[in-house]
């Protein structure tokens, strides 16, 4: 058999927990996870090299959707949507590119030991160094060395909200989003997608270019399957008859009961109060029984970082309409606290105007 | 100018097929583009006329495989793939292909794969032994451009592009290459310039200026995807004009193609195949290594190659072995590289469509039923008639008499009447456009009236306003779109809904919505399986009418008296069969 050449690979040595270090409580606060251990120590999480690099790469299980197996998913893996996050083979740990770098937690919520941390002026920023409980060793960083320690972690309870939201915060978020999404059209749907599946659904973006299927985001929970249409500019008006096609697609070609699907318009903005879009949604809930969610990538961030689980439900908890154009609510009592961000703040809760 | 591939510009996608395609044909060589097409479907990499998996193939597959899209999707991918030199065509039959060993590479590229595809870049030149290249273009064209560019202050746009890089005869005569870069130059000082030598190699080569922008459309999906140059815009002649503007990464490359010595299929000409053998073998391993693979373990055999490059005079003694841009499997003959380079995976079992019982997929006719009743109209060889300008304005009856009036030139020919009106409408926009199908309704006798700005229940464009029995009509004119789409349906379904809930008793739900629009849908199946899809989640029906159809009803009446049913009509359902009303 010919000999095919394999990429090079860093060997990295491996960081365990030092002696009597053994993990209890992962707090989050101010942007880093604080881990208790049995000793009464609190330490930060550091980088243990993991092979896999769950902070920059789904697994492929990760990115499938039941219901949805032959729908022509966009394969990336990456967890990043904007390639922030790379690992060149000379540097010990992934590094973040503050420039690229939008602040959406992604890669932070992702790290099994609580390594990165999240920061306005710095972004996402990868701690790799020995303190107190992590300790490098002489062999390398294998999966079976990395397996052994995220064991310990993945079954620890968690508290604290890896950022507390406030305006200006937000409004660096939005502003990067909004600059990136030129080099990067892919941007938004790419996010929605991952935060989908953060906050606990199987979500699938369609591929760019494949101009034959019209649904963009698909995904699915042990309640529904649905589809979801990402606009994050001026199209919002074009999200409802789309939803309609793609229900109408589900039902009539692919056998899904109708009350079993759920339909979510996300964008970066709520529409404006006047716009007939929330009309549109009312008269189709009103005509044929449908309640189109509609839900902004802010709040979506403020799931994710508050790790929140939210499986999206054909009643819609985000269905907002003429009659209700907010979903401070619902995002409120998912949180089970008051939300801090000023009302109507880029339009992420309700209407800006 | 060179004419390159153009599959789009999800690079990354690209590789993820190809490596999915490795994957499932690797075993089963040589391969046709059917075989591509059914793994594709396996692995629900595509789709056709908004359908997935079986029915997608289903749906493209037809006799006329310039008609398929499917296959035609392959056939895009195929030529971007020996391109890279990933595949390669069988000696028998160009449409089959085997992989390479280069592209065997490629599959283990999952983690780190920029550096690899730069390199498969950077090795493309013209001419070559697998894919054709009109013109007699010799230039390895990637990396041109980015000699180009960081001549160029760092930068260089798409227009320049197409007359600079892409147009040059030779990339290795300096004086021409110099010649490019002055011409490019005055033209940025000089408004117009840039223009006119863009007409000129379109009028040279005989294309469009929308041809010349495909044919950039990868080398600009390049040169932003490997991180080679950033969009920038910057002030020219008073307006923005977008650059690629080279980064660290871009003038990284450009020192890399500086420090290697370029090495082109024409140099090897006068060399045995013992010379070329050695050389592409240090070529190919040098290209793995810039990839950042591992290739320690060739050291003896690129060594054996140098040592007898020496002996033959063919390079010199040095410390170290040079280093070489040429990728053999992107310029040599496949019978040459494979006489070199191993082959991979296994030959001479053929892989079933379904991977087990295949059973045949129906071909698909390259006409519809629908066709047969109702043939879709050609333009009219007629000019534009005067209806469009006496239609400014004008009343009902005047279209009326002006419909009648023309049939009459027709010598009653209904069908040629028709087209000379849709003719005439051609360029129309809604301000024409709604107005006239909503006055061909009326001559009908539905009481149809163009939507009025402001009124909460008139989304629809057109509102045959008949309570309990109103038809809202979505109209599509034709400088909005020519073919009326899954767009159109769209917006129909949404003027339904819209009626009924915000005036229930203008309408039910069994009378239908309208889609209204120039031609017949192009997509046509896609359409019609919407609009199947709609009925049948929503109980709501959707009729799809276009401008002749309509006029041939309106004329029939006028001049035969033959009243179409108007029934049969608030009832419609999918694409109008003119017969049937």
């Amino acid at each position: 058999m010919s000999q095919i050449y394999k990429q090079k690979t860093q060997s990295f040595q491996a960081k365990i927990l030092r002696e009597g270090f053994s993990p209890e409580r992962w707090e989050w606060n101010q942007g880093q996870a604080f881990i208790t251990f049995s000793n009464g120590e609190v330490v930060r999480g550091s980088c243990i090299r993991c092979p896999d690099v769950p902070c920059m790469e789904f697994r492929s299980d990760e990115l499938v959707v039941t219901g949805f197996e032959k729908f022509p998913a966009d394969r990336d893996h990456a967890v990043c949507p904007t390639e922030a996050i790379t690992w060149d083979t000379d540097k010990t740990s992934p590094v973040v590119d503050n420039q690229q770098c939008i602040r959406c937690g992604l890669c932070a919520t992702r790290c099994p030991v609580g390594a990165i941390s999240l920061s306005n002026e710095n972004g996402a920023e990868v701690f790799d160094e020995e303190n107190d409980a992590f300790c490098l060793v002489s062999y390398p960083a294998t999966f079976e060395v990395v397996e052994s320690i995220r064991n310990q972690f993945h079954i620890l309870p968690v508290g604290g909200s890896i950022v507390i939201e406030n305006d200006q915060f937000m409004e660096f978020v939005y502003q990067s989003i909004n600059t990136l999404l030129k080099s990067t059209p892919k941007l938004p749907q790419h996010l929605t997608r991952n935060l989908f599946i953060a906050v606990g659904n199987e979500a699938a973006m369609r591929r760019v270019g494949d101009v034959n299927v019209r649904m963009e985001v698909v995904f699915s929970n042990n309640q529904v399957c649905g589809t979801a249409e990402v606009e994050p500019g001026g199209g919002i008006l074009d999200a409802p008859r789309n939803l309609l096609d793609n229900v109408a697609v589900l039902v009539s070609r692919y056998g899904f009961a109708k009350d079993k699907t759920s339909s979510l318009a996300v964008t970066l903005s709520l529409p404006n109060r006047r716009t007939d879009y929330w009309n549109v949604v009312k008269d189709i809930k009103h005509t044929v029984d449908l309640k189109f969610g509609i839900i902004t990538i802010g709040a979506l961030l403020l799931l994710l970082w508050n790790r929140r689980t939210v499986l999206f439900t054909a009643a819609n908890q985000f269905y907002a309409d003429a009659d209700s154009q907010s979903i401070r609510k619902p995002m409120e009592a998912i949180l089970a606290r008051r939300i801090e961000l000023t009302l109507g703040f880029q339009g992420i809760l309700e209407c800006q105007k | 100018m060179l004419r390159l591939p153009n599959p789009g510009s999800d690079i990354s996608g690209f590789l993820r097929i190809f490596q999915f395609l490795y994957e499932e044909l690797k075993d089963y060589q040589p391969f046709s583009l059917d075989d591509m097409t059914h793994a594709l479907i396996r692995n629900n990499l595509a789709t056709s006329s908004g359908f997935m998996g079986d029915a997608a193939l289903e749906r493209s597959t037809r006799d006329d495989r310039s008609l398929d899209p499917l296959y035609n999707q392959s056939k895009a991918y195929s030529e971007l793939y020996r391109m890279l030199g990933w595949i390669h065509p069988q000696e028998n039959s160009k449409l089959t292909f085997s992989f390479t060993y280069l592209g065997a590479h490629a599959e283990e590229v999952r983690k780190n794969p920029k550096a690899f595809v730069e390199q498969c870049l950077l090795g493309f030149a013209v001419p070559n032994s697998l894919v054709e290249s009109k013109g007699d273009h010799q230039q390895r064209t990637f990396a041109c451009i980015l000699l180009a560019a960081a001549e160029l202050d760092g930068r260089i746009s798409r227009d320049e592009i197409i007359v600079g890089p892409m147009s040059l005869k030779n990339d290795r005569d300096d004086a021409g290459f110099r010649a490019m870069l002055a011409r490019i130059r005055r033209a940025r000082k000089k408004n117009g310039l840039l223009d006119a030598e863009l007409r000129e190699v379109a009028e040279d080569r005989g294309i469009t200026l929308t041809t010349m922008g495909n044919y950039t459309r990868l080398p600009m999906a390049v040169l932003n995807w490997t991180g080679w140059a950033k969009k920038e815009r910057h002030r020219q002649f008073g307006k923005p004009t977008e650059y690629r503007v080279l980064t660290e990464k871009g003038h990284d490359a450009v020192r890399q193609i500086k420090s290697l010595e370029d090495l082109r299929k024409a140099d090897l000409k006068p060399l045995d195949q013992i010379c070329i053998a050695s050389l592409s073998k240090i070529a190919f391993y040098q290209m793995l290594e810039r990839s950042g693979f591992d290739v320690t373990s060739s050291s003896k055999e690129t060594d054996k190659a140098y040592r007898l490059l020496i002996r033959r005079r063919i390079l010199s003694k040095q410390s170290k072995i040079p280093g070489i841009l040429f990728s053999p499997f992107q310029e040599l003959e496949p019978q040459t590289v494979s006489g070199i380079f191993p082959s991979v995976g296994a030959f001479g079992t053929r892989r079933k469509a379904d991977g087990e019982t295949s059973p045949s997929v129906p071909r698909q006719d390259s006409t519809s039923v629908a066709a047969e009743v109702f043939v879709p109209v050609a333009p009219s060889e007629y000019k534009a008639a005067s209806i469009a300008e006496s239609r400014k304005g004008p009343t009902r009856e005047g279209l009326s008499d002006t419909l009648m009036e023309i049939a009459s030139t027709h010598n009653g020919d209904l069908e040629k009447a028709a087209d000379h009106v849709v003719e005439s409408y051609r360029l129309s926009k809604k301000e024409e456009f709604y107005p006239l199908i909503a006055d061909l309704f009326c001559l009908l006798d539905f009481e149809a009236e163009v939507s009025r700005m402001g009124v909460n229940y008139q989304r629809a464009d057109v509102l045959i306003n008949q309570p309990p029995r109103s038809i809202p009509i979505e109209v599509k004119s034709p400088t909005e779109e020519l073919h009326i789409s899954v767009k159109a349906v769209r917006q129909a379904v949404e003027n339904k809904i819209i009626l009924i809930a915000r005036t229930p008793e203008a309408t039910t739900m069994d009378i239908t919505t309208l889609a209204v629009g120039f031609y017949l849908p192009n997509a046509r199946a896609e359409v019609e399986a919407l609009v199947n899809d709609v009925k049948n989640a929503y109980g709501i029906s959707v009729g799809v009418i276009d401008l002749h159809s309509l006029l041939l009803i309106v004329l029939a009446k006028l001049t035969r008296a033959r009243n179409p049913n108007l029934q049969k009509i608030e009832k419609l359902f999918g694409i109008i069969n003119v017969a049937d009303l």
